[in-house]
């Protein structure tokens, strides 16, 4: 009986299998955020060996295209200078690439100079495929000192914090994910807010008092409290203050100092100056 | 429906695209909006595949999203299973024949994987903000059920293609010695 009972309900009861056996993930991931099981870090870890590989062509790509196909009309002319031509488009391409990056690592180690911070340098590997998590993947791991809790920075602000760490690659939760929370303060008033994600490329200043003192423009920094962000990082100004929305708080719209849609380097803080982790 | 035993590898293939979209779509620069092929094909296996196959397929599919997108482990693929079941319970009922159909079919799908997501956020205590979520909801749905259409053509060109290679290996005048 039993038997055939199964025999007849055999999609049901996968299909009920499957739902409780996903309930049962997201209750342990709920639990234990960040810690990836070996099964998850391998997967991590071969994905991002994938997404390395064609961020790499992806950039190699860009650089023929602007090097040599879009001028691809100046062939006619003869075809020595063509390739000559092509050749020297493609070793300029190279080499603003190259001044480019230069100076992006430049602004990013000014950053660690100014700061004192011991930090770990990695690329933007990936991005998030899913419309309801905004996480980027760094090409640093736990080999390289990278761990869960890290904060991560850019020369302009924060971008997140380190929501999980595979040996060569992290998944980075940026401030503009609605699971994303800084202590944050004014910098000109100091008056105290939570900034949270959730809005596109916006946050928004929660608990913040009414009569706290805030003006479009004001920059928006972390006050240190919570342990993962050291005090006085930037996190953006603000773009729009409403007193009468909010309830007993008032209504504060933060614009984030870094530009998450031209991320390609970022710092992870291991270390601060007086020695405790980042 | 497809033959279970003799389309397996339609399956396989299927799944592994799927995989290398998401590994893919999170390799390139950051759009303004995020589409999702996996809903796409997790709806069109609902409807043209054998059922059990179709379902893990979706639960892999769904699982691996969330292992790349960073977000809550389970969430995906809990969404993806119960979609590609009511696709497979709705049967015939709906039609994904031309564009238009399969664009506002996607669409629905979307509404309804943006509802689940939402119950299971309130579920599991986790913030949402009404307003903003519903606005990922609509550009997102909208934009994948316009793709839609030319992901379901290049699953039927893949179907195609299996079927005729099967064909010419199983054909007795093409059989090699």
């Amino acid at each position: 009986m039993p038997q055939r009972f199964a025999k007849r309900n055999k999609v049901s009861i996968i299909f009920l299998s499957l739902l409780i056996l996903s309930l049962l993930l997201m209750s342990i991931d709920v639990k234990n955020r960040g810690k990836l099981s070996l099964l998850d870090e391998l997967v991590v870890d071969s994905t991002s060996v994938a997404q390395r590989g064609i961020a790499n062509s992806y950039q190699s790509g860009k650089g023929l295209w602007s090097g040599y196909i879009y001028l691809a009309g100046l062939r006619k002319e003869n075809l020595m200078l063509k390739k000559e031509a092509a050749e020297l488009r493609e070793s300029l391409n190279t080499f603003r690439e190259a001044v480019q990056e230069n100076q992006r690592l430049k602004e990013l180690l000014s950053f660690k100079e100014k700061t004192g911070y011991r930090v770990v340098t990695a690329r933007v590997i990936g991005i998030s495929p899913a419309s309801f998590s905004k996480t980027i993947t760094i090409g640093k791991g736990s080999a390289d000192g990278v761990a869960k809790g890290m904060a991560v920075v850019t020369n302009d602000g924060v971008v997140g914090r380190v929501l999980s760490s595979s040996s060569s690659a992290s998944k980075v939760l940026l401030i503009t994910d609605r699971n994303s929370d800084v202590d944050a303060v004014v910098q000109r008033s100091r008056d105290r807010g939570i900034a949270e994600g959730g809005e596109p490329d916006l946050l928004q200043l929660k608990y913040f008092p009414r009569s706290a003192d805030a003006l479009e423009g004001d920059l928006v920094v972390t006050s240190g409290i919570g342990g993962v962000f050291q005090k006085g990082l930037v996190i953006g100004s603000i773009s729009r203050v409403d007193k009468d929305r909010g309830g007993i708080f008032q209504y504060a719209e933060i614009r984030p100092a870094v530009n998450f849609s031209k991320l390609e380097e970022v710092l992870v803080i291991t270390e601060s100056p007086n020695g405790s982790g980042g | 429906m497809v033959a279970g035993d003799k389309k397996m590898h339609h399956i396989i293939l299927l799944t592994l695209s799927g995989l290398a979209l998401i590994v893919g779509q999170g390799s390139l620069p950051p759009l303004p909006l995020t589409l999702n092929p996996t809903l796409v094909i997790v709806v069109y296996a609902g409807q043209f595949y054998l059922p059990i196959t179709g379902l893990i397929m979706s639960f892999l599919l769904g699982y691996f999203l969330d292992l790349a997108s960073g977000g809550l482990l389970g969430l995906n693929s809990f969404s993806m299973v119960s979609l590609c079941y009511l696709s497979y319970l709705l049967g015939s009922r709906i039609v994904i024949q031309n564009r238009l159909s399969q664009s506002l079919v996607v669409f629905s799908f979307y509404l309804l994987y943006g509802g689940i997501v939402y119950s299971l956020f309130r579920f599991f205590n986790i913030d949402v903000t009404g307003y903003s979520y519903l606005k990922v909801i609509l550009r997102d749905g909208a934009a994948t059920a316009i793709l839609s259409p030319v992901i379901i053509s290049a699953i039927r060109k893949m179907e195609r293609f299996l079927r005729f290679q099967n064909e010419r290996t199983t054909t007795p005048g093409n059989i090699k010695i």
